[in-house]
Formats: structure tokens, sequence, C-alpha cells
């Protein structure tokens, strides 16, 4: 684990909302995460760049020589801007990257884990499915580019077919005990109407995951009611008036209703007919007053844009009420809004769990949870075709972060807070 | 792309072993290939000759860039030298470790015998004994029992392999050689993966994402997925085999679902057919998944010992071939609030041994979800439970395999058997079932208890029924669910199926809709759910429901579970499901639809034997026994739930006949107990006058719910026996109920009818004379203006007449004197009115029955007494000819003659001033009045009152008060109704002016005092305002303060 990851690893686990200079250590930690252009630095550095990490003419020139070398022609355009920061590639040209350095396929879905931040293969997509038979094999990006040019274009679809589908890993499967290219070429011609779409496993759980969460006896609900019974509602005690309070009788009473008023349906709680955005506020722990701040758009956008407090890779297609309702369609979409929608899901649906079960709204998290949380999100990701967790992904830290602490899933939310109240500031 | 290019067969390969000698081997075919080499079929002579196959394994890495040339040698790239190198002793290293543990204790057999390990073509080789090709990947165990058989020979493989301290890492069907026979068994080959348990936990900073081992995808752990060797042991291996079991029995492997740490499985997509096991078997795969599947490491078995085990019991379970009593699965209820008194009742009633129990209650009341949480948490506690559903008789119920599954035994088997396939299985039940501790659930039982009820009773079981009949013997033990009473209880499962809490400012709407459930579980839970669905608040829900009954508050469909099963649709629909009637004859339905009519309170069970005309109370003994009929005493009634139910069936002619025949009985009832008191040849009132109107009280009532239910069934209250219900309910209601007097009132005006008949007149005149007398008089003027319209004929008119005297007579107020124009002119009125009803009822035969005639003249005499309009003498005639009208008549009113005693108490007021006289005659009015009055109320009206004002006209100012305060009490007795304070305001009124006029310090003071009292007990807004004057009239003489 590079020393980055480590250091990152390290705030994760010991950062705490209780601590001192909280919200200004948050503040530093957006501040550590690297972009793509520091990634790559740090991936050239590791395969053979010797040169000024600084200079990003050297850098660039390094990779040209590369691509050269491996037969990647033409030679992709403005490498040095991706030096610059806020830059991101496509990924055809990330797997050009990986040709270039050679990377069997175990290393081509490491780079795009830690430098792409996205994920590795994606053998239903025609080219990717190319890419890994020809990588797992050894051979060029040429021989790659010309069993593509003997196969026919597929259209994407937009949802997933009515019938069978055909699962990633079966695909995979069969690719592997593919010896040569002809049998590639017969077995894509012959499935070619799986290639239109993907994240065939990811919708299923998501979906799954959805249903749990969703519903009169869904997850949300029952931790809603809690919400309701704890956090929205007046505690006893508060009626209590310290013996010295000399007001009148009705002056008191007249300020207990007014709390009273105040704490009713503070928090966003969502009931059996609840619609997903109200689930999704209640997820996020939004309150009545920032709930109706982003209702007009019924979307967290605005808070999220060039918030200091999230880095660009967190902020871009962080899961939505869109997404989550494309999902409940079937309509497949990009791999980015789907791996962070199951982190979202997953992490919220295994801390709610427990909560529920604790019949408490102020659960404590036991001593392996974390880890057995961190283990199912990982299980999720991977049997999706995702990469795991990455402390350096500015996204999977703010979980990672959230469900170290002893109550993880208010941790989030006071994270979801601290946007609103970075976005203010920022804005003030 | 594997570029590997695998060694020709008939190839020969000489293989020389470590003393020299050389055995020459022919490679027959490429039977595999694998990661690091080629596997071939060979063979070669034996010293017999005859031709021995083996297996050879190449080192071949399919990652390095080597070549075959043509001799069969293998040249690597010089890059990829000395990883080939390396390659080649891994291989012989793997060989070393495979060949220890071939001989360790318990795995011989359980490896592919590797015979040795040689150099050749620049490359190493072992040579393997032969095996079968066949392996997990491609055999399909036939049952369910050998899939589990063959992974627990995994485990135990495992469990050596470990013990020798290896990891083996790469389970996978392909991995797994099976070798038939008998018994079919296992054999691992591919050696490759193991690594050392020492190894794996001193990894140390080897513990990151950066080292990646091979894995098989779907068999494969989290942690070695992600590389994480420090967290690698047994329990990655559990993994393995608990991925290898799911493979086998669902065809898949599990996905991230299926590794949550709660995760459940449906076995009703196994490869295999799920209804040939019990939930026995699929709690203990359940268990198993989850201990093996975990996502979390620690969350799985930490050594394959507790897998191995796990497997051995399952193994048991799956075992078809032994007969066994397959138990049911019950799913628990999702929500189950305020029955823990049931839960530890039941506890205790299936404590003992054997026997049986009933469960009963009305549908849905709970009894299927409280019997269901009872066997799904004191599962445990029993061998076998077996839950079913009453399938019509108790052999069929019993003999269905669906319900009752014995592994050996098959009804389509028995058939050719001969005898009842039901007594074979109870016999091979008692067999099985000997010595164990079992419970059989018999849920919606409807039978009887005949023989094979018996002959069940006598399996060593116990029996629970659940039922809405009532046990069928007394004896029986039994446990009734009723009604949640508890009113938290009622409030949670409420707030849970609203979704929400209930506020403090809807608690009222709340208790009002819970109460008109009448703690019924079902229909609470379906009227949150309709307020959810239907975006209600509760208190417009509450006023739905008192508008048009629960199960028609809003058409929105709502989602419940009825027997754990999801169903959506209409409260109504929901309701009718719940109480379907198609079992019930035409008759008992006709019964039910005139009883839905009843009111809550119940009605006599004889009475509506006799009103439906039915021959006995067989029928409505039956319909109690099965719980549509609540009895109670002597009183039945209908459940509101069954009420609502029964309310949706449609009113046909023959259950319209029936409502008809309920309503007449009750009308006729009613206006026997509500005839007028008459007296007897004495001049007594009649004995039973005060029975009479004992009974008047609780028909009245029950007439009252009888109609509240008609007022909502249209077809009913079309009918002319609601119209004479309503009519005999309104002439014998009490003045005070104007609440029910008015509407009534109003409705019977506008009932299609006779629009002149007098039984029309007599309606407006008691509208006229109840507005006149609350003072509305404009009110009463409008009922007269449309009477006017309808009077046709003598007998109308004089109705007519006396009702327009009525209500002149309360405009005047008592002001006979007249000094005002104003008051001349109603005297003047009052008197031609009263006049007018005297001229057209006298001799009318219509008009008998009502004494109209008799009552004119004495009002006329009255007035005229009052009012000094005319000589003693013409007064004194008037009264001669009402007595004489009296005493004709064989059994007069005594209201009239109370009349009669009233005008005779003022003539001997006004005109003899006789006081001993006056004195008699209100002592007899009183009497007469205290036996003959329908209320208390009236009894102040017609004598209290007159008879106090008479006493002060005599100065008799004590006994006035004495008389008003009785009043007072009489009007305290009959309850809070508006008129009852109205009245006891009046007679407040009358005891201040009493006190006053007669001066008296003491009788003011003790009056203020009683004021004073009767102020400290009102709520503010029904203070009495105590005169300034009395204040200081009962100051003692000579004191100003």
């Amino acid at each position: 684990m590079s020393q980055y990851t480590e250091m990152l690893k390290l705030r994760a686990e010991t950062l705490s909302p209780d601590d001192d200079g909280y919200e200004e250590s948050l503040l530093e930690v957006a501040s550590l995460f690297r972009g793509f252009d520091e990634a790559l630095t740090a991936f050239l550095l590791s395969h053979g760049y010797g040169g000024d990490p600084a200079d990003a003419q050297a850098k660039a020139q390094f990779l040209r020589e590369r691509f050269r070398a491996a037969g990647i022609e033409p030679v992709p355009r403005g490498i040095r801007g991706w030096f610059t920061p806020n830059r991101t590639i496509s990924r055809k040209t990330a797997f050009q990257i990986c040709f270039a350095f050679v990377l069997d396929a175990a290393g081509t879905n490491e780079f795009f884990r830690t430098v792409q931040f996205e994920r590795g293969f994606d053998c239903h997509t025609v080219s990717e499915a190319v890419y890994y038979f020809c990588m797992r094999g050894g051979l060029p990006y040429a021989r790659a580019q010309a069993i593509l040019s003997r196969l026919p274009d597929t259209e994407r679809r937009k949802a997933l077919p009515r019938g069978d589908v055909l699962y990633t890993s079966t695909i995979v499967a069969h690719i592997e005990a593919i010896r040569d290219e002809e049998r590639l070429i017969r077995y894509i011609e012959d499935n070619l109407e799986h290639f239109g779409y993907n994240n065939v496993t990811a919708i299923k759980f998501l979906q799954g995951l959805w249903a749990s969460i969703a519903g009169s006896n869904g997850l949300a609900a029952r931790e809603g009611k809690l919400i309701d019974e704890s956090r929205n509602a007046f505690h006893p005690d508060r009626r209590k008036r310290p013996v010295c309070d000399s007001r009148s009788r009705e002056v008191v009473e007249a300020e207990i209703r007014r709390e009273e008023e105040l704490m009713r349906d503070d928090y966003v709680v969502s009931n059996g007919e609840s619609s997903t955005w109200t689930i999704y506020t209640q997820i996020l722990g939004l309150d009545r007053s920032l709930e109706e701040r982003c209702a007009p758009t019924r979307s967290l956008a605005p808070v999220l844009t060039r918030n200091v407090l999230l880095p660009l890779r967190a902020a871009d297609c962080f899961p939505n009420r869109q997404t989550i309702d494309q999902m409940l369609r079937g309509e497949t979409g990009d791999h980015e809004p789907i791996r962070k929608l199951i982190i979202f899901l997953v992490f919220y649906t295994f801390w709610a769990k427990k909560l529920v079960e604790s019949g408490s709204a102020f659960f404590t998290a036991g001593y392996s949870d974390a880890g057995r949380c961190l283990d199912t999100i990982n299980k999720y990701l991977l049997d999706a075709g995702y990469p795991e967790l990455y402390p350096g992904n500015p996204y999977d830290w703010i979980f990672l972060w959230a469900l170290h602490d002893a109550h993880p899933l208010e941790a989030f939310r006071s994270y979801i807070l601290e946007l609103f109240i970075a976005k203010d500031s920022g804005s003030a | 792309m594997d570029s590997r290019i695998a060694l020709e067969p008939a190839a020969p390969l000489r293989l020389v072993n470590r003393e020299g000698g050389a055995t020459l081997y022919t490679i027959l075919r490429e039977i595999g290939r694998g990661a690091s080499s080629l596997v071939y079929e060979a063979s070669y002579e034996a010293t017999t000759g005859d031709r021995k196959l083996v297996r050879i394994k190449e080192c071949y890495p399919h990652k390095l860039n080597i070549r075959r040339l043509p001799d069969g040698s293998l040249l690597p790239a010089p890059e990829d030298e000395a990883s080939f190198e390396a390659a080649k002793r891994k291989l012989r290293s793997d060989f070393s470790v495979s060949n220890g543990l071939f001989y360790a204790e318990g795995l011989q057999g359980t490896f592919v015998d590797q015979l040795d390990v040689h150099d050749c073509n620049n490359t190493s080789y072992i040579v393997s004994a032969f095996s079968s090709e066949k392996t997990l990947a491609n055999y399909r165990p036939p049952t369910v029992r050998e899939c589990v058989t063959l992974v627990r020979q995994v485990a135990y493989v495992l469990c050596s392999i470990h013990r020798e301290g290896y990891l083996y890492l790469d389970i996978k069907p392909d991995n797994v050689l099976v070798i038939e026979g008998l018994p079919t068994r296992i054999q691992l080959f591919d050696f490759d993966s193991l690594v050392p348990i020492a190894a794996a936990r001193g990894a140390g900073s080897a513990d990151c994402a950066d080292v990646r081992l091979s894995y098989s995808q779907g068999f494969a752990p989290v942690e070695l997925q992600t590389g994480r060797l420090r967290r690698l042991g047994p329990h990655t291996d559990v993994f393995g085999i608990g991925a290898l079991l799911f493979y086998l029995l669902f065809g898949t492997t599990p996905d991230a679902m299926d590794c949550e740490q709660d995760a459940a499985y449906d076995f009703s997509r196994m490869t295999y057919d799920a209804r040939c096991f019990d939930d026995k078997l699929f709690d203990a795969l359940t268990g198993f998944f989850r201990r093996a599947l975990a996502s979390y490491y620690l969350d799985r078995c930490r050594t394959m010992q507790e897998a191995f085990d796990l497997l051995c019991g399952i193994e048991r379970c799956a075992d078809t071939t032994v007969p066994r009593v397959l138990s049911s699965a019950v799913r628990r209820p999702p929500l189950l609030i305020g029955r823990e008194r049931e839960l530890a009742r039941l506890d205790e009633l299936l404590g003992g041994e054997g026997g049986v129990l009933f469960v009963t209650g009305m549908g849905g009341i709970g009894k299927s979800s409280l019997v269901r949480e009872y066997a799904a948490t004191r599962r445990a506690r029993y061998d076998t439970m077996l839950y079913v559903q009453f399938a019509g008789t108790m052999e069929q119920t019993i003999a269905s395999d669906r319900n009752v599954t014995v592994t050996t035994l098959r009804q389509s088997e028995e058939r050719c058997a001969g005898g009842r396939y039901f007594d074979r299985k109870l016999r091979k039940l008692r067999e099985l079932l000997q010595g164990t501790a079992s419970l059989l659930v018999i849920d919606h039982f409807t039978g009887e208890v005949d023989e094979d009820f018996l002959a069940v009773l006598e399996t060593p079981w116990k029996v629970m029924v659940v039922t809405r009949q009532a046990p069928p013997l007394p004896e029986l033990p039994a446990l009734t669910v009723s009604a949640l009473a508890e009113p938290e209880a009622l409030r949670a499962l409420f707030e849970h199926h609203l979704g929400r809490r209930v506020r403090p400012e809807e608690l009222a709407a709340f208790e009002s809709l819970a109460a008109r459930a009448a703690g019924h579980t079902l229909l609470l839970a379906l009227i949150a759910r309709q307020i959810a669905a239907s975006r209600l608040t509760l208190a417009e829900a509450e006023s739905l429901a008192a508008a048009h009954g629960l199960t028609a508050m809003s058409p929105e469909q709502v989602d419940y579970a009825k027997d754990s099963l999801p169903r959506r649709g209409t409260i109504g629909d929901i309701v009718d499901a719940l109480f379907e009637a198609s079992a019930l004859s035409a008759e008992k339905r006709t019964l039910l639809k005139a009883a839905s009519l009843l009111p809550a309170e119940g009605y006599d069970a004889r009475a509506l034997c006799g009103a439906l005309r039915l021959p006995s109370l067989d029928a409505l003994n039956e319909l109690s026994r099965d719980g549509w009929l609540l009895a109670d005493g002597d009183a039945v009634s209908l459940h509101p739930v069954i009420r609502e139910a029964v309310r949706r069936w449609e009113w046909r002619r023959d259950r319209l006949d029936a409502a008809e025949l309920l309503l007449s009985h009750c009308a006729a009832g009613l206006s026997a107990a509500a005839a007028p008191c008459r007296l007897d040849a004495q001049g007594n009132p009649s004995p039973d006058a005060a029975a009479r109107a004992r009974r008047l009280d609780a028909l009245l009532a029950q007439a009252e719910g009888i109609l509240a239910e008609c007022r909502r069934e249209p077809p009913v209250r079309a009918g002319r026996a609601y119209a004479a219900l309503l009519r005999a309910a309104v002439l014998a209601m009490p003045l005070y109920r104007e609440d029910f007097l008015l509407p009534g009132l109003d409705e019977l005006l506008r009932l299609p009818g006779d629009e002149a008949s007098l039984a029309r007149m007599e309606l407006f005149r008691f509208a006229a004379a109840l507005h006149a007398e609350a003072g509305r008089f404009e009110e009463a003027e409008s009922v007269l203006r449309e009477a006017k319209r309808a009077a046709r004929g003598r007998a109308a008119r004089a109705v007519l007449l006396d009702a327009r005297a009525l209500l002149l007579d309360a405009q005047l107020g008592g002001a006979y004197d007249a000094v005002s124009p104003r008051e001349r002119k109603l005297l003047r009125r009052l008197l031609r009115s009263v006049g007018g009803a005297l001229r057209l009822s006298r001799g009318e035969e219509a008009l008998a029955e009502s004494a109209l005639e008799t009552r004119s003249l004495l009002a006329k005499a009255a007035i005229l007494l009052r009012s000094g309009r005319a000589r003693p003498k013409k007064i004194g005639r008037l009264l001669a000819r009402a007595e004489s009208a009296l005493r004709e008549t064989p059994a007069p009113l005594a209201a009239v003659r109370l009349q009669e005693l009233l005008v005779s108490g003022w003539y001997e007021v006004l005109v003899l001033a006789d006081g001993e006289r006056t004195r008699e005659t209100v002592a007899r009015i009183l009497a007469l009045s205290a036996h003959s009055s329908a209320s208390q109320l009236d009894e102040i009206d017609d004598a209290v009152v007159p008879c106090a004002n008479m006493l002060v006209e005599l100065g008799l100012f004590p006994e006035a008060a004495k008389l008003l305060r009785h009043g007072i009490g009489l009007a305290r007795q009959r309850g809070a109704s508006d008129a009852c304070r109205r009245r006891k305001r009046e007679l407040y009124g009358h005891l201040i002016e009493t006190a006053l006029l007669s001066e008296l310090p003491d009788l003011c003071r003790s009056v203020l005092e009683e004021f004073r009292r009767e102020n400290a007990l009102a709520p503010p807004g029904e203070r009495l305002e105590i005169p300034d004057a009395l204040c200081a009239a009962a100051l003692p003489p000579g004191d100003t303060e």
C-alpha cells in the first residue's frame, strides 16, 4: 500500500466528529486527495519514469515513448494537459496507457482503481472484452485493434432486456476459456445482443437493496419511525424547568409548546408510501429546512458543486434521486453513478439494519462492525465488477471514514450537514 | 489468448527417475490446462504388456513467453527464464507437499495419486495415477443428499489439509474429481494454490492490496479477492465449501446478497425439487450458508471442522429414504402487538402432554397471527411441527401430502393398496411420532368433531385447532382471542400501519375510530392503511366513517398481509373476503342481513326469533356458535366488523321482507309500550303504567339504534315499516330528546304518504308544539303554515287549530291578564283558536281517541279563568261539561284527567280562593302525574310548575318553594340534556320569583345558598345569575350590607 493510501486510510480510521477542529480536519483531508494528474505521476514513477515528478513536459515525453514502443498509433494528443489539475481521460485512453505499460488484466484493474478511479474491464462492452482477452494473453494493442476491426458495432441499450440476461461474470468465464482469436470473434458475434447493455448484476443488486429500503416494512420506514420517536420527539425531560424559573406558568408552558412545535418532524422521515426523494433525504439525514432548500430541484447538486469539502471526483456522479429512479426502471447507465450508488445504499442498509435491530436511533457500532460493513460493501462492488473501496478515492473515503465511527450513519449524515455548512460559508 | 502449444497425440515422452530407470509414455490427448501447466492423458506398457493409463502434468506457465520446439522441448524467452525456473521449482515443491498430504492420516485416497516428478523437455512433469475425468463442474449429483455428501467429503479433506498446516484456497467444482461407485467419492487435484497457514499469517507487510493471489471468481471470499493475506485462514476455505454447495444446489455461485449476515435463500429456486424437504433442512442450510458465505471473515466458521459438523447435520435432514414427518415452514407474522397474555396462556395450555386446544375468535381478530407467532417462536420445543390449513374434512386435511408429508408415503402410490390412505397415514404418523414432542396446528377449521377428528387426537401430538367456531364441547380447553383491549397496543398497531405517530391533537379521532373498529386488529390496521393511502387526516377519516361506515371511507386500495400473504384491495373487498358466507344457507344469510340492523347493544334473541317468525332458536344458536353472532346473555348482536361485511350484501326481496318484519315488530312493541296512560273505573291510572314506562325507555333506545342503522340502508329506509317505526319512536320519545325529535319529525313529514291524513296533522301539531315550547316561534309558525296547506276536513282543521292554540299559548307566556295590546291580541287569537278546535272537534269520531273536544273545553275554561274574561258561572259550566265527558268515557286518558284537575285547581284558587281544597287538588295532581307522565320533564311541565303557581297565588310560598325544589330534583334525575338544563333554569327562575314575592328572609337566604352551591358545581358557562334583589332580600332585617 502506498504512503498516500496509507495516510488517507489512517485519517479515515482516526478522524472523529468529536475531535477538536474536526471541521478543519475534514477540509484538510479534502485537500489531500490527488486527482488524475497526481495519480498518473505516481503511477509513472513506479513504472520506470525517473525524471522530475513536477516536469509535465518530461512526463508527457516519457508517455509518448511508451505509446510508440507499444505500437499504439496514433499517440493520444494533449498528453501534457493530463498533468493539470481536474483533468480526466477517456476509458479508451486509459486502456491505451495500460497497453503501453504492458499491464496484465489484474494490473489494468488496479490502474483503473487507483489512477482512473473507475471500474476495470467491463466485458459487456465489446472493446473491453477484447482488451481483456488480449491482456490476459499478452497480446499488444495493435492486435486488439485488429480483432475489433473485424467485429460489428453494437448499439447501446437504454434498459436491460426483458428476457434472459447474460451476466458479466459469465462472459468473463467464457473469454477465459477461449484460446484463440477466431473463437473469441465467433463468441462475440454469436452473443452480440448481449453486448448492448451492462451492469446487470449491479442493477439487480441496486433493485434488491432498494426493495429492502423502501416500502411499508422497509428499512427506511422502520428507521424513520425510530427517528420520529427519538430525534423528532419532544423528550419529557424538556418539559421540566428549573425550580428557580420564576416566570409564570403560562409563559413557561408557551415556551415549551413552541419548542415542541419546533422539534416535531424536524428530520425528514419516510413511511411506507414515501417517494424516492423523501427516502433519499432521510438517508442523507436532512432536516426539514435543508430538505426544503433542495426541494425545488429535488437535487443536492447545488450544494455539491464546487464545494470545498468535496473534491471533484467525489462530487461527480454523487448518488441522486434520478439515478435511483433510473435504476428502479432497469435503465443501464454509466459505471461511476452506479458504483457510487452501490456504496451509498449498501452502507445505509448495513447500518440501518443494525439500528432497527437494536431498536434505537442511537445505536453504537460493535467492535467488528466496521470491518463487517467494509467487507459487505467490497463484496457487492467486486461481485458487480467494480473495484473495492479505495481510501485514495475521495468518495470512497467518506464511507471508509464514516464506518469507523461509533455512530457510522450519524457520522455520514454529519458529513452531509458539513457540506451544506461549507457551501454556505463558501458562498458567504 | 492462450498460445501454449501442447504435445501432439502419440508423442513419446521418456521420463527418467532418480535411479536412472526410464519409462516410455505415449501422449494420448490433452485433457486440460491451468495457469501454470497442461495436463495430458498418457499410457505406458506394463511388464505384462498391458497398457496402463496415467495422467501427466507438464509445467508450462501461461503468463510466460515460452516456445515449444519441434522436439517437444520448451524454450523460455530470456527475460522469462528465471520465472520459468521458479515455476518448475514450485511444481516440484507442490509434488512434495501433496505427496506428504497423500499419506497423512485420513487423507488416503482423497487426492489424486501423484506417482513421481521428472525432468524432460527442459521442463518438469508429474505423473499421476489414472483418475476420473468427471468433476463437480460436469457431474450433477442425483439428489440433494448426494450434493451435501460430496461437499462434506471435500470439507473432510480440507479439514485434514488444514491440520497439516496448509490452506487450499482454490475450491471450485473443476478441482473436485468425482469417482462414481458405491458410495460416490471425491478426490482433489491441482495443488498449485496450496499456501502454508503460517506463511499467510506471517504475511505482515504483504497485507496490502498490492499482493494478489489467483482465485476463482464466485468461489473466493473478499479477503482473497482483495489480497488481504493476513486475513486468510481456514475460514477462507470454508467460504469455498459454502460456495461449492450453493453452486451444486442452485446452479450458480452466491452473490453479495447471499453473503449478507441475515441472507434469506429462496430454496424453491434450487435445481432440485424443494417440496420433498421440510423447513428443518432449509433452516439448516440457511444456517450453514450464513456461517460459510459471510462476507466478513470472522462471521464464518473458524475451522473446517465446524463446517463439516454442520454438513453432517444437513446430510441427515436431506435423507429422503428414512421415513420422517416433514415439519412445515411457519413464517412469523411481521407484527404482533398486545398479545403477550395470550401467548403466555398458550404456553400454559400446551405445557402438558398431548391433547387438543381450540383457539377461537372472530375472523380477522388475529388468531392465526397469534398461533403463527407461537409456532415460529417455540419451534425449538417441538421435534415436529405441522401447520396445516383445514381442507374441508379431517380426512382430506391429513391425507393431503402437501399438508402432512411422510417421506416414504405417497397418496398417489397408495391408491391400489386398499383401505383409506388417511388411516394408513395416521398409523404411520403414530409410529413415527411416538415419544417425540410434536404439534399439529389446523388453521381455519370449519368442520365437525367426528370419528376422523377423534382419530387424529389419538396420534401422539398436541393439536391446536384455530377456528371461528366455539369448541364443540364446553369441557374442551379453549383460548378465546378477543379484541385488543390495551389502548397502547391499539395505538401502536395503528401507528405501525399508518406509518407515523398519532399526534396529541388526533387522539380523539383515533379513539373514536378504534371504538368503531371495536378493537378488531385487522380492521384497525386496514383503517390506518386507508388513511395513509388516501392521504386523509384522522379527523376526516372519523367523519367519513361516521357518515359512510368504516368500509366505505375512501375508494383507494390498500396493501396488507393476511395469514402472511400480501394482498391488495379496498377495505370493503377485504372485509368481504374475510367473512365469506357462501357456506351459509340462504335462510341464515337472510337472518344475518336483518340482524345487521340491530343496535350494537344487542337484541333479545327470543324477540328476534318472534319478529322474524323463526320456528326455533336453532338458527340463531348455530350462527352464534359459528362466530357470526355475538351472544351476551339473552341478547344477540353482530360484531361491528361482521356488520360491515353483512351490510355489503345485497338487499334481496326476502332479506327486505325480513327487515320489514323486524321493524314492524319493533314499532308494534313501541306503540304498545308508549300508549297513553288511561284511568280505570275508579279513576286510578292502570297499575302497569310505571312498568310500561320503564320498558319504554329500553324499547326507545333499541328503536333509536335500529333507526340509525336503517338510515345507512336506502332500500330499508324506503319501506313502510321504517316509517312506522320512526313515527312510533317520535311519538313515544320524551320531549327533552329534541336531538332525535326534530330531525325525526322533519324526516317523517317529508316521507311520501297521505298528505292530508290526520296522522300527518298530528305530527304537524307535535312539531309545532315542540318548537313553541322551546320558544322557536318562527319555526312553529312555519310548521303550521305547512300544516294549513295540508289540512283537509273538519278533524284535520280541528287539530290544526289546537296546534295554533298551543303556539299562541306559548307566545302569550302566561300573561293571561293581557296588559299590552300584543298580549290582548294574542289572547283573542288564542280564544278563537281554542273555540274553533272545540267547535270542529265536537262529535268527530276520528278525534275521540285523542279527546280533543274535552281538552279544548278544559283549555277554554283555563284561559277564561286565568284571564278573567268570563264569569265564574260560565267557567263552571265548561268544567262541568268536561267532567261529564270524562265520566262518559270508559277509560279516559290520564293526561286529560290531569288537565281537568289543573283547571279545577285554578278554579279553586282564583274563584273560590280555598286553600285547603287547592292543597287537596294539588296533591291529587301530583299523585296522578307521578304515575302517568311519560317522563320527569312532563311531570314538571304538567304538574309541578302549575301547582307551584297555584300555591304562590294563594300565598303559600314555602310550600311552593318546596314543590319547585322537588321539580329541580326531577330535572336533575333526567340527566344533562339541553331540555333538562333549560327546565332546571326555569325552575330556578320560578324559585327566585317565589322567594322574592314571599319577602321571607329565611326563604330568600336558603334559596340564595342553594344557588351558590349550584354555581360552585356548575361549569362556567352554565352558572346561574343571582339577582341583586335576592341578595338584598336574603339579608337579615336592618342589615344593609
